[in-house]
Order: structure tokens, then C-alpha cells, then sequence
């Protein structure tokens, strides 16, 4: 009985050998954690891209504020390298080939791409990274429309780091909202699933020291088709009902009042008119009234007043939206197709969803329900 | 019963062969001593005493024994046949006195401290309890602290112990059984339980393995736990040891059977479950919210001590992944420039710690905290100055020592620290994943111990909810109204059930009255 125990406990350590072991054992003094990749089109080869990573300066930090030391200056906090190449791979082989010590992905946070990629490009770079294990499919991903390596190069002033300086700001947008943060898996599982389209949300430096999340880009399969600006990323988050907590400031006959929605939530209802489909998006936003505030039971009036304004404000900013992705962009950001591939597949086999889409008919219906701040009825 | 190889020898009443008898056995000892004298004054008959030297009171025996036999030994000299009846019912005035005709059980008892009187003509002895030897006074307990608790710790002295169990447990069926273990030695062992409480299986059980011990000294009471385990090899106590009167107590109500033996001031409980070794007498000296929050900080002090080491080798060196982005960046720093690996780091500062703590062990104790300051104080700080080891490694390591020491026994204390080790090891090879493996199997082993039949693990596996009450937490007493089932009590109810008087409506009535008038 013992002897049958110890054979089942030999045969599950020896099962857990292919999975890790010494071999992947290093010591972290041999390792360079890279913590952001920046990807730009070389303008010197044809197929070629510049992968430029970001390396942290493992002497530099926490020795910050080692007071009285009689060291000199204050070191680099970081350094980019760069490696050129036709894939991602032989570019990070060659980056390798200038950093002395092995690169490590496990810790890498932000990978900045540049709009300027071919399709073709950033479908290899995509199937290059997933051929790094290292590579976490939680890291996020930006788009800017400038190089992509001055992004990684930025100073931001409140991060130590470039590369964590994305790590914080989606973390922050997940609150605001005035993009929506897309990791490497959320990229991945849009590619993977027909008739939906990702978006990767941009950045963009506004002055010297400062970068903003600015809007989505929008993609169709791995080609990028063009941005969408604030009003119709906002347009396609309360679509997708995934805003939360956002500020408007919206315009009534007696003034401006600044509104915040707190919970707002989105419905898909799919039917057939004749042979074909129509989408009605019902979204529904509850808020509060921030401003004007008032005591006691207020103007019951103004209260309709500002919820219509609310109504027509979100009510624009999803029509700019859906105008922007199905009549200029025409890739399905929406995942429309996805619910018709999944519902009708027959349907969605016999049309092709990329030409069909941009006569889809959409009809969004916005419901707004807003609350005074202080007040309970 | 006599000893193997030797004949059973009974006493004729012939001084002569007693004397023998002695001297061709322990006689032989220079410790021996007989004294002689005539019963009822000078022309009385002759009597002997046999007793060793300094095992006894010398002046009991002057005063309690010899004086009245020489001076008022009358009666007994004039019925010598009924010596020693008279001798016991009318003479001496030591309380312990017993008749006997057997010279090895003569021997047994001057071995045990007493002392036998022989008389000329009378074919039966005396034995007589004159113990008086030197023995410790009832200390503190110095594994078991406690604040609010008792204060006295147990002794040497199994009869001194008895009597502070008696003490605690007042009751008519308290049993308690005494056997003898070691063939040299001839230890007392007592066997005590509370009869209709105590599971009848366990108390047979005790004594069969008791008896059953072939061993020739019992050196404590670690001595009979090696015997009595049902698993031999498992690093893990099997039996819960403590030197508390009133945690003992505690094990009796609640259903156990407690070995205790004699000059070993610790005892054994029979059965005795993962949880025994965390429940402390504090736990019932505080408020229930309280000890359950201590109970809670032992339950994070033992994650630490098993897993801390292991998990900073796991993910600094396999798995950094695993790392958030500025800690990993904080660890590298920390790193930077130092000459081995976490492994040897691990290695060095444990091992470190180690010598420390049996060096303040060994010592005596005013030295014991020169070598806490020098070697946690000054070599900690000496070997990071010089760039040897992390000081993150140092806090990792120190962090652990102490949570070690959380644990409120030191034998399951010793038994996670060897665990640590193995965690250790797997953490190098194969990172978080032979961490998982190595719980994985430490857990299964657990699961597969019993004591005395009883699931090491429960009442968590097999679960039992009635008596998780006193395990993580520590419910009131007025809710703990059952004692554990995992025990098999024959009784299991512990307590009746109780209504908290909550308010007093009279009380509440006068004052109101006395408000408005």
C-alpha cells in the first residue's frame, strides 16, 4: 500500500518535469527585465520593424533615496534598446545580441505599437509574441500615432518608468473611462472570434512630458483603419455599456449642468426585417446630477430638462459613433457579426460579414435615468 | 513477579536468610544500608532494616519507625508470628505501611525508596514509605507560558503531578493506572483517564502498547511516545506533550487518555490531532474574540514558517513572473551586485539562524542573550554591510524564525521547519509548481496519519462541524457544549445548555421608578 503511495507521489513530481525545473531557474542577476516594447515600421527596409525595449536600470532603482551617499549624479533610470529586423523575433535576437545580460518578458507591461504597421506586419509581430511563453497575456497595449519608441522614451513625471507609466494609466482609465484599456489577450480573443473587430486604445504625447489616453484605434483583423476621437470612443463605450463612471457637461435652456453617469449598462436585441438583420442597442445610463446641486426636493422640471439634454448629449455621441466605425472605418468594432455567427451561422457564412456590415441597420435607443446628488426620491 | 531466571523466594521469618538474600543481591551496593536493633527494648528480638541510603528521610525513621518499635515494641516481641501485624496496625505511625512474604518484592521496594522491616521470627515484613529524597519544588512551565493561565508547571515527581491533576479534576471516575516500562529502569508509569468519558477502546489500547514496550530505560516521556505512535517514521507529533496540570486537565474532560511517567515532567495525551498542538491554555484564560485572533495570527505564522523561504526562491529565481512590476524592480535592485544565488542566500541565513538559536539554547541563560544581539543583531547587519546577502533576504529570514516560533509546541514547531526545508529544495528545482507538488503530497501524508486511530487532521478532514468550534476559533465556552466527536467519547455531551440572563426587569423597573418619581 505505502510502496503503491510512494510510486503515485514519484509519478506526479516526475509529471511536473516537463512543466518547470532548474533549467529555468536564473538568477535575477542575469536577468534584464524588459518592462515595455515599442514597434515601429523601419523606414529604411521594406518588411523590416524597429523593436525597441525598455530596460530599467536595476542599480538606479530603490537606491533612490539612499541620502548621504557620496555617489555621483543621478543615474538613467532606464535605457531603450533597439533591434532591427523582418520579424519581432530576429529583432529582439538582435537587441539581445546588444544587452549583456538574457531578457526577460515575464515583467514587461505596456506594448506600444505604431499605427504605421502594415497588416501583414503586425500579424507576424502578434504570432511572434505568442511564441514567447515569458510574455504575460495580460500586458496592455497602445497605439499612438507617432513613433512608437519616443513613447517609451517619454519622462513622465509621476511614474519612474515610461513602461509603468501604462501599467497606471489604464489602470486609471478602467475607472474614467475615457478609453478602454486592451491587454494582449482581449487583442487576441477579438482576432480569433469571426465578425468581431478589436480596438486598441491611442496615446499621444500633448506636451513635452505629458502623454493621454486619447480615444480607440480601430482595426480590421491585424490592419489598422484609422482612430476614433473622443466623442466616438465615448460613443462606442456607452454602445458597448462599458462606461462607468464619466462626467458630461450637458445644455439646458436654463444653464449648463455637469452630469456623471455611475452605472451604465447596454443590450443587444436581434431581429430579422425581411432577410435582414437589425441590431437595436438599448443603453441605459444611470447618473447623478453634480452640478447644479440642490437642496431640499428641487426643480422637478429642471430635472427633466437636464435628463433630455443627458439624452441627446450621449444620444450624439453614439450616433457620431456608429457613423464613424459603419460608414468610414466599416470594420465591426461592435461584434455584431460575432452574434449573428453564433445565432445564424448559415447566414453569416452565405454574406461576407466585411462587405455586409456597412449597410447593417443599427438602431440605438439611449434611456437615461439620472438622480439628484444629496437628494433621496 | 519475579525476575526472569530467579526463583520466587519468600521470607521464613529467618533474619539470617534475609540478610542473604540482600547481600548477594543490591546488597552489593555501598548505598545499602541495614540497620539493626532489638524490638521492645534490649532483650526484645531482633528486627532489620534495609533501605537505601539517602532515598529516604533519615529522621522519619528515627522518629516514626525505630523510636516506637525499641521503645513500645512489647506487644510484637511477646506474638512474634503476628509481628508485623501488630508492628503496622499499632506501632509505627508512617501512613503507607504494607505486609508482604515475597524477598523480591522486598527488593522492589527499597529500590523504590521505601524501607523493609525484617523481625526475627515473624515470617512476614513491613514495608514502609519513607521516601525522602530531594526533589523539585513546582516551578513555572517553561514551554508553555501562559499569562492569564495557572502558573504551575509540573515536576519530576509522578505523584506530585498526580496530585496537581487531582486538584484539577475532582471526580469520582478519574482513573488513574499505574504500570511499569523498562526493564533497568522500572519507570512508573501512570495511565489516567476519566472513566465513562474516555473512549474504553483507546484506554485498552494504551496499556496493551504500554505493556508491550521492550525497551530498558525510559529516558522521558519521548521514550514511550516513539513506542506508542501508529506511525513510527512520520516528522510529525503524534502525541500531544505538555507540562501544564491544567492543560492536562482540559484533555481529560474532553475525552482523553494522559500517559504520564515518572521523572519526566511532561506527559502525553492519547489521541492527539493537528489542532491539539495549537491550542494553547491562553486560548481559555482570554475572551473568545481574542483567542480566536490569536488563533488566527498562529494560523499566518505557520503559512509563514513553511512557505516564506520557499516562495521568495521561487519567485526571484524561477518564477519572476509572478512578481508585481515594482516589486520585481525593487528585488532586482536589492540584488544587484550580490555573489550568490537566492538558494545559497536561503541557505546561509537559515542555517545561521539555526546555530543561533541552539548557541542561546546550550548557553546558560544570561549568555543566551549576548548570543541573540551578537548573532541576529550584529552578524545581520555585518553580513549585508559587506554585500553578501540581500536584506530583503535578511527580513524574509527573520520574518520566518519568528513566525516559527508562533507555534505554541515546540515539537510540531520542529516538524514545520524540517517541511520547510523540503519546500525549499522543490522550490529551487521546479518554482511555484513543486511548492503546489510539495504541499500537495505534505497535505496527503497529514491526511493519512492517525493517532490512536483518530484522523490526524480532523475534525477538518474528515469534517466534522460540531467540534470546529475550538479550532480556528474558539467559540464561548457556553457554545462548546460537546466534546470533540473525532475523540469517540463515551459521553459526548460536555455541558447543559445555559440562557444568558440578558437583562433584569426588576432592575430596569427600579431604575426607571427611581427616575421619575
Amino acid at each position: 500500500m505505502s510502496v503503491q503511495k510512494g510510486l503515485i507521489l514519484l509519478l506526479l513530481v516526475a509529471l511536473t518535469l516537463p512543466l518547470a525545473g532548474c533549467w529555468d531557474n536564473r538568477e535575477p542577476q542575469l536577468r534584464a527585465y524588459v518592462l515595455g516594447m515599442a514597434i515601429d515600421p523601419d523606414p529604411e527596409e521594406q518588411e523590416g520593424i524597429i523593436v525597441s525595449l525598455q530596460l530599467p536600470v536595476p542599480k538606479a532603482a530603490g537606491r533612490g533615496k539612499e541620502g548621504g551617499g557620496g555617489g555621483g549624479g543621478e543615474g538613467e533610470q532606464y535605457f531603450l534598446v533597439e533591434g532591427r529586423g523582418e520579424s519581432v523575433i530576429t529583432a529582439v535576437q538582435r537587441a539581445q545580441d546588444r544587452v549583456s545580460r538574457e531578457l526577460f518578458f515575464g515583467q514587461m507591461r505596456a506594448i506600444v505599437l505604431s499605427s504605421q504597421l502594415t497588416g501583414q506586419q503586425l500579424e507576424h509581430i502578434m504570432i511572434g509574441l505568442r511564441n514567447n511563453p515569458d510574455i504575460e497575456d495580460t500586458v496592455y497595449l497602445a497605439v499612438t500615432a507617432e513613433s512608437a519608441a519616443d513613447a517609451l522614451r517619454l519622462e513622465t513625471r509621476l511614474e519612474r518608468l515610461p513602461a509603468l507609466f501604462f501599467n497606471s494609466v489604464f489602470e486609471a482609465v478602467r475607472r474614467t473611462t475615457v478609453s478602454e484599456p486592451v491587454q494582449l489577450w482581449q487583442f487576441w480573443r477579438a482576432q480569433e472570434t469571426s465578425g468581431w473587430e478589436p480596438v486598441i486604445p491611442r496615446v499621444e504625447q500633448v506636451e513635452k512630458n505629458e502623454m493621454k489616453v486619447s480615444g480607440l484605434a480601430a482595426y480590421q483583423g491585424y490592419q489598422f483603419v484609422g482612430f476614433l476621437s473622443e466623442e466616438e470612443s465615448q460613443g462606442y463605450l456607452w454602445l458597448q455599456g462599458r462606461t462607468r463612471s464619466r462626467s458630461l457637461e450637458v445644455v439646458t435652456p436654463e444653464g449648463v449642468s455637469t452630469v456623471r453617469s455611475l452605472w451604465v449598462s447596454s443590450r443587444v436585441d436581434l431581429r430579422f426585417e425581411g432577410n435582414r438583420p437589425v441590431f437595436r442597442v438599448g443603453v441605459s445610463v444611470n447618473g447623478e446630477v453634480a452640478l447644479p446641486l440642490h437642496h431640499g426636493t428641487g426643480d422637478l422640471r429642471e430635472m427633466e430638462l437636464i435628463t433630455a439634454a443627458t439624452q441627446k448629449r450621449v444620444r450624439a455621441q453614439v450616433d457620431a459613433a456608429i457613423h464613424r466605425i459603419q460608414q468610414e472605418l466599416r470594420t465591426d468594432l461592435f461584434g455584431f457579426g460575432k452574434r449573428i455567427y453564433y445565432q445564424h451561422p448559415r447566414y453569416f457564412a452565405a454574406v461576407d460579414w466585411a462587405e455586409h456590415f456597412p449597410t447593417l441597420k443599427i438602431e440605438p435607443v439611449v434611456q437615461v435615468s439620472l438622480r439628484r446628488k444629496g437628494a433621496m426620491h | 513477579m519475579p525476575a526472569a531466571g530467579r526463583e520466587e523466594q519468600v521470607y521464613s521469618g529467618d533474619l539470617q536468610q534475609a540478610h542473604h538474600f540482600f547481600k548477594v543481591g543490591i546488597g552489593q551496593s555501598d548505598d545499602f544500608r541495614v540497620r539493626e536493633f532489638r524490638l521492645g527494648g534490649p532483650t526484645g528480638p531482633k528486627a532489620m532494616l534495609v533501605y537505601l541510603e539517602r532515598m529516604i528521610s533519615d529522621s522519619l525513621l528515627d522518629e516514626q519507625i525505630i523510636e516506637p518499635a525499641m521503645h513500645f515494641g512489647e506487644p510484637a516481641a511477646q506474638d512474634l508470628p503476628n509481628a508485623a501485624r501488630i508492628l503496622a496496625e499499632s506501632l509505627t505511625t508512617r501512613a503507607n505501611v504494607k505486609r508482604s512474604r515475597s524477598m523480591h518484592t522486598a527488593e522492589k521496594a527499597v529500590l523504590d525508596a521505601g524501607v523493609c522491616l525484617f523481625v526475627d521470627g515473624c515470617a512476614e515484613f513491613l514495608m514502609l514509605d519513607v521516601t525522602g529524597f530531594p526533589e523539585r519544588g513546582i516551578g513555572q512551565p517553561a514551554t508553555e507560558h501562559s499569562v492569564r493561565g495557572s502558573r504551575e508547571g509540573m515536576t519530576e515527581v509522578l505523584l506530585t503531578n498526580l496530585t496537581m491533576i487531582r486538584r484539577r479534576v475532582k471526580d469520582r471516575s478519574l482513573r488513574i493506572k499505574f504500570l511499569r516500562v523498562g526493564t533497568k529502569s522500572n519507570t512508573r508509569v501512570a495511565v489516567i483517564y476519566i472513566d465513562g468519558v474516555a473512549n474504553p477502546a483507546v484506554i485498552r489500547e494504551v496499556h496493551r502498547r504500554l505493556k508491550a514496550i521492550p525497551i530498558d530505560q525510559v529516558q522521558g516521556i519521548q521514550t514511550l511516545e516513539e513506542f506508542l505512535v501508529d506511525h513510527p517514521f512520520t516528522p510529525f507529533p503524534l502525541l500531544r506533550s505538555t507540562e501544564r496540570p491544567d492543560e492536562v486537565a482540559r484533555q481529560l474532560t474532553s475525552g482523553k487518555v494522559v500517559i504520564m511517567a515518572d521523572n519526566s515532567p511532561f506527559t502525553i495525551s492519547a489521541p492527539s490531532v493537528l489542532m491539539d498542538f495549537y491550542q494553547t491554555m491562553d486560548d481559555y484564560h482570554f475572551g473568545f474574540w481574542g483567542a480566536s485572533m490569536i488563533r488566527i495570527v498562529r494560523l499566518i505564522g505557520w503559512l509563514l514558517t513553511l512557505y516564506l523561504p520557499a516562495i521568495y526562491i521561487a519567485l526571484i529565481a524561477v518564477n519572476p513572473e509572478m512578481v508585481p512590476n515594482k516589486l520585481a524592480l525593487t528585488i532586482a535592485a536589492t540584488r544587484e551586485g550580490l555573489p550568490f544565488p537566492p538558494m545559497v542566500e536561503v541557505l546561509v541565513i537559515e542555517v545561521l539562524l539555526e546555530l543561533i538559536r541552539e548557541a542561546a539554547l546550550r548557553l546558560p541563560q544570561p549568555l543566551g542573550t549576548t548570543i541573540g544581539v551578537v548573532g541576529g543583531i550584529v552578524v545581520g547587519e555585518a553580513i549585508v554591510a559587506a554585500g553578501l546577502i540581500s536584506p530583503l533576504m535578511i527580513i524574509f529570514a527573520a520574518t520566518t524564525m519568528l513566525a516559527s516560533f508562533t507555534s505554541p509546541t515546540l515539537d510540531i514547531n520542529f516538524s514545520w521547519r524540517l517541511m520547510k526545508w523540503l519546500l525549499i529544495a522543490l522550490a529551487q528545482i521546479f518554482g511555484l509548481l513543486g511548492i503546489i507538488v510539495g504541499s500537495t503530497a505534505l497535505f496527503g501524508h497529514l491526511a493519512a496519519l492517525s493517532s490512536f486511530g483518530v484522523p490526524y487532521l480532523a475534525p477538518v478532514a474528515p469534517m466534522k462541524p460540531g467540534d470546529l468550534g475550538d479550532t480556528l476559533v474558539r467559540l464561548p465556552y457556553w457554545a462548546l457544549r460537546f466534546r470533540p466527536q473525532h475523540l469517540r467519547p463515551v459521553d459526548r455531551k460536555r455541558s447543559g445548555s445555559y440562557e444568558h440572563a440578558e437583562q433584569f426587569p426588576e432592575l430596569a423597573e427600579a431604575q426607571q421608578e427611581a427616575r421619575d418619581p
